[in-house]
Parts: C-alpha cells; structure tokens; sequence
C-alpha cells in the first residue's frame, strides 16, 4: 500500500517534472538554443499568475490564458534574437544566462525577493486532492501530469505527423538538403519556438500556485530538469516522459524510504550514472543529426 | 638566451615594482591614514583576479566552459569554516587542505566527466553546474558538515607578523593572486599551455597531433580547483559567516566568466584586467544602493561581450592602446582632483571613460588613433582567433563545435 502510494507520487511528480523540461528539451534538440532563461519564463509566469489572482481576484489556474501566450511570445523574441545574431549553441548558453540574470534582477526589483504566496483561500488547488482509486495523489501535481500528457503527445504528434513537423525533422538532419526542397526554416522555427515558451506559461502557473514565490526560488529546480532534458534525448517527447518518470520516482522512493532532505541529489546521481553508460540519455534522439 | 628573450629585464622590473607597491600598500595605509576601505577593496580585487585566472586558465586555455567554479571555492571555504571553528586549526594550517579538497574534487569530478564517450562542451558546462549545485544541497543537508544552520567562524589563529586582520587578508590574498598570475603565466607559455590551445581550436586535430588530451585537461581541471580552492579557503575569513547561501552561489560562475570573457580568455592578463573592472565598477555601483540595476548591467555586458567582444578587452586594447589610456587618466585625474570623489570612485569613472573609449566604433576615430585603417586589420585578427563562442559557419545547423564522435 505505502509502496504503491509512493509510486503514485513519483508518477504525479513526473508529470511536473515532463511539462516543466519538454520546452527546454525542444529548444536545445531542434533549434540549438540551450535556453537557460527557460526558468526565468517560468518563474516570470508564476508570478503573474501570483498577480493575477491576488489583485485581479482570477482563479490562479484561469492564469493560463495569460501566462501561455506570454510564454510563446517570449520563446519567439528569443528565437528571432538568437538567428538575428546567428549565436552557436554554446553561446546561446552563456547569452541565455545573462538573461537570466537580467530577468531574476527584474523580478526582484519589481517583486521583492520577500516569499509570495497565493492565499489559500484564492487558492484550493494547493490543499485539495484527488482520489485516484485507493490513492490520493495533490491537486496540482495531476493537473501537471494531465498537462504533461497532453502538451507531449500534441508535440510527438506535431513532429511525428505534421507537414511541420516533417520540415523540423528534415531541417535538423541536413540544412542545406531541406532549404533545397523548400523548407523555411525560420518560420518553423518560429512554431517551435512558441510551442516551447508556451509550455514555460503552463509550467509557471502551476508553480505559482506550488511554490512559495522568491525570485531565486527557480535555481534548485536547474539540475533536475536539465537531468531530465538530458535524459530524455533531446527532443524526444516520449523519452523526456521516460526520464522524468524515472527521476520522479527515484526522488519519490528516497523521500519515502530513506533520507527526505537527499530526494533532489538523487536526480543528479541518477544523471552522473547515466551520462557515464549512456551517454546519448536513457532514449534516443528523436531526430539523428547527420555527421560529417 | 631564451630567458631573457621571454622575460625582457626592463618587463621584469616593471612588474617587480608593481608588486613591491602593493605589498608595502598597508605600511602606506599606516602611515598616511588612507581610508581602511582601500585595503578591503584590493583584498577584493586579488580575491576576482584568483578566482577569475584559476577559471580561465581550465575554461579560458582549453575551451571547456565550466559553471562549477562554486564547487571549488565553496569547498574551500566550507573546509577552512569547518576545521577552522569546529576543530580549532589555524589559518596557515587549513589553506593547504583547502588546496587539497579542491583538487581532490576537480579529480574526482574531471575523471568522470573527461571520460565520458562523448563530451561536448554543453554537457561539461552543464555537469560542472550540477556538480556545484549537487555539492551545495549536499553540505545544506548533510548536518555532521553545515546541515543549513551555518557556520559562524571566530578568530582563526595565524601568526603575528602578518599584522591585523585586514592586512593579514590583504598579503594572502596579494600571495595568492601573484601565484594565480605566474601561473596562468607560465602554463601560457609551455607546451602544456600550447596543448590546451589546441584543444580548444579542435580536439580531435590534437589528439592525432599526440596532445595526451585527457591528460592536460584533468591537469588544469585540477590546477584550476585547488586555486579556487585556496582562495576560497581565505575568503572564509572575510566573509565571518559560512552557509551554503554565500558558498555556493551562482553569482561567482558569472563573476569569473564575465570577468575572463569580457577581458579576454587567450591570455593571462585578461582575467586580471576583466577582474578589475568588473569589481571595481560592481563595487561603487552596489555601493551606491543600485544592487538589482548592477545585476542588469553585468548580464547585458555579459551578453554584449559574447555577441561582439570575442577577443575582449585586452584583444581591443592591443589594437587601440593610446585612445582609451588618455580617456582614463583624464576621467580619474579629473574627478579625483577636481571632483573630489574618493579613489576608488574615481578609479570607476576612469575605467566607464576608457570603456566607451574603446568600445567607440573604428570608424567614428581618426586613422591615426587606431580609426578606420586599423579596422581591416581587427577583423583579421578577430578572424584568427576564432574562439569557441564565437559564431561558425553553420554552426545554426550542424553539431556543437567540441564534440567527439
């Protein structure tokens, strides 16, 4: 019984964990971007879910009418920067955390670094829970994982069956073959790009209502999600799903049976372990580069 | 003969009276009563320089970014708090195994990562993170280490010759960035260093040239930690109160990064003249009350620097020397003098003066000052020293530029 709840948990928290890195996971696999404002987006989104319901009185998940174009928008500025500049992919790390920076000051400036929370009388996704059989699993980690689910199997679709799709995948494995046969990369791009911000939008409103809200509060979620991202091979909508499974019950069975305060190492070990047998992550690329 | 070729007797001289200088800076302090911030400052500017060189010369010299400079310089300083105030050692005592957990975790970690089939430079920067933020939750949690209370640190002992406490930290610290300096120096200019070099220009050319690749690069992996280390080890003692909050923080990745790129990577002086800037002008405009608009400005430099600064400041100078001295001295002299603002404040005036110097486009300044003639040959150089940031052909398309297949 207490096995099989602790195997609930790790599931809800895999959903959490998936809708939080398939973005950054499509950024980095299929446009080269290694987006470390990734969290910023998100965190920049919880707080406007935050705004939302306390001044404008929402309920903070109707957020995501805002926070989801917000997101997109944000992911297409960032794209059209990144091919205006024509930066390589380490150096859309080093010009993404710059931004980074850029945003946590912000946030901080206009926040406070004081913890927000949404009060939880405007909030009762964060107290209530749902009954899953015998098990009771929070709120809002199975609104997480529904929105996981839905967000990576529209995007397994989008790649997978789509005349968009197709152009991304064809682009990926040889540019100049592709442009050959009239595939407009820049407007593809741009698809993917908002599809990868949109999915910060979803990730920040239900952190919003998850956290207890500081502008730095986004930094220990880092290493697990690029575990994730790195697990799942990039831009695999499938294998992120797979890695933050294994992640999230990992990080589930040692809170329940060993030591609580060592759950988030365990991501980092797990990843250590796995770069070092399989480099390439737990699946497969969704899309093999060709090599010269 | 070969030494003096290299080591010019009138550089030597300069520089040994550049040291001297400094290292009779407090007995100055004494005598004419400087403000006692002015040493608290310099300590400041040897700890970026350390911090800043032992970044480089791994990062800089070999091209594998790291963001786990925390790692070291909180494992450091976490060693010297807690053999420090729980065990009673002295200073002198706990710095040497600073060093030394430093490059027990720079081997240990360099050992890992360096072996893995395939490495390229994204998963390294990546690890490296990992790796400090996996340390940091580690000490927070682990209670026989810190546990999340932190670590108040009395007086260490040290002995008495190195006089209070400020001038102590000022000659370790001077100690130690000297070190730093000599060594980026000297690693620069031996084979080990021209291995590096080529491993950044492209690592499997150097590999078949018989670079023993694993080798320097666990080499300087370690040289690089027990540097961060040491330093790390001493500003402990500055810093009073140890938790994991200032020991690992994100910040001293981007600090050192920012400093080396915006100085410039491929050479020893970069980091010591990006460290001085960064921190001097960090320092007055944190100062000043301005903390969340000096975050701003240090990732938008960072961001700028990455886009159109590939060789730095110290690649730009070497191209325009004349231009931006005089606009520092006349910008210091006249607001020291005239304006009279203190040192330091007028350090930062010179150096924003010399900066929007230097960074004018070629074609606003007269030929003769390093105006348009020289601008054909900038872009030849900046052509030859193509960097790991910098943009290659394709590079929107193809794989990363350091990866191993």
């Amino acid at each position: 019984m207490l096995l099989l709840q602790t195997i609930a948990t790790g599931v809800a928290l895999a959903g959490l964990y998936s809708i939080f890195a398939i973005g950054l996971s499509l950024g980095w696999g299929l446009l080269h971007t290694i987006n470390f404002a990734h969290f910023s987006f998100v965190m920049l989104s919880a707080y406007v879910t935050y705004e939302l319901s306390t001044t404008a009185g929402w309920d903070p998940l109707t957020a995501i009418a805002v926070t989801v174009p917000l997101g997109a928008l944000l992911g297409i500025g960032l794209q059209l920067f990144v091919t205006t500049f024509k930066i390589d992919v380490f150096g859309t790390l080093i010009v993404t955390f710059g931004l980074f920076l850029m945003f946590e000051a912000a946030m901080t400036m206009r926040w406070t670094a004081d913890l927000l929370r949404i009060p939880s009388d405007l909030n009762p996704y964060f107290t209530s829970s749902v009954a899953i059989g015998p098990f009771r699993v929070s709120m809002l980690l199975a609104i997480a994982t529904v929105m996981a689910l839905v967000a990576c199997i529209s995007v397994w679709w989008l790649l997978k069956r789509t005349t968009t799709g197709r152009g991304i995948r064809a682009f990926v494995q040889d540019p100049e073959m592709a442009a050959a046969f009239g595939v407009d990369y820049r407007r593809l791009a741009l698809v993917i790009a908002a599809v990868a911000g949109a999915t910060t939008g979803l990730t920040g409103t239900i952190l919003g209502m998850y956290l207890s809200l500081t502008p730095t509060a986004i930094e220990v979620w880092i290493a697990v999600v690029f575990a994730v991202v790195l697990l799942g091979g990039l831009a695999n909508p499938i294998g992120v799903m797979g890695a933050a499974l294994v992640i999230g019950l990992v990080e589930s069975f040692t809170r329940q049976f060993a030591d609580p305060a060592m759950a988030r190492m365990m991501a980092l070990v797990v990843l250590v372990i796995a770069l070092v047998f399989r480099p390439d992550g737990l699946f497969k690329r969704l899309v093999e580069e060709a090599r010269e | 003969m070969r030494f003096a070729h290299v080591f010019p007797p009138k550089v030597i001289a300069a520089w040994a009276g550049v040291y001297l200088v400094m290292l009779s800076m407090p007995t100055w302090q004494e005598t004419f009563g400087f403000p006692l911030y002015n040493l608290i400052f310099l300590y400041l500017v040897f700890f970026w320089v350390t911090q800043a060189t032992s970044w480089n010369i791994l990062s800089g010299y070999s091209g594998y970014f790291s963001f786990g400079q925390a790692a070291f310089f909180g494992g450091g300083m976490y060693t010297t708090a807690i053999l420090g105030a729980n065990y009673g050692w002295g200073l002198l005592a706990t710095l040497p195994v600073a060093a030394l957990v430093g490059g027990v975790i720079a081997f240990l970690v360099g050992l890992v990562v360096f072996q893995l089939r395939k490495l390229s430079g994204e998963i390294f920067a990546l690890f490296t993170l990992a790796v400090a933020l996996g340390l940091g939750a580690l000490i927070n949690n682990w209670t026989a280490l810190d546990g999340g209370r932190g670590i108040p640190l009395g007086q260490l002992e040290y002995p008495d010759w190195l006089g209070d406490t400020t001038q102590m930290l000022y000659y370790l610290g001077l100690t130690l960035a000297t070190i730093a300096l000599l060594l980026a120096f000297a690693v620069q200019r031996s084979r080990f260093g021209a291995g590096l070099f080529a491993i950044r220009d492209d690592e499997k050319v150097a590999e078949a040239v018989g670079v023993p690749t694993f080798r320097y690069k666990l080499g300087i992996f370690v040289i690089s930690g027990v540097l961060a280390a040491t330093s790390g080890g001493l500003h402990a003692v500055q810093v009073g109160f140890i938790s994991t909050a200032v020991a690992f923080p994100l910040r001293i990745a981007v600090f050192v990064i920012l400093m080396s790129v915006v100085g410039g990577r491929r050479h020893w002086f970069g980091p010591l003249l990006g460290a001085v800037l960064i921190h001097t002008l960090n320092d007055r405009m944190s100062g000043a009350g301005y903390g969340e608009a000096t975050q701003i400005a240090l990732g938008a430099v960072l961001i700028l620097a990455t886009l159109f600064l590939r060789s730095g400041i110290s690649g730009r100078l070497v191209q325009r020397p004349v231009l931006p001295s005089i606009a520092f001295v006349v910008a210091f002299a006249g607001s020291f003098f005239l304006g009279g603002v203190s040192v330091i404040t007028a350090l930062a005036w010179g150096i924003a003066a010399g900066m929007v110097v230097l960074f004018l486009p070629a074609r606003l300044l007269p030929a003769r000052l390093g105006g348009t003639d020289r601008r054909a040959k900038e872009q030849v150089t900046n052509g030859e020293e193509d960097e790991v940031l910098s943009a290659r052909e394709n590079s929107r398309g193809s794989a990363s530029t350091k990866e191993r297949t």
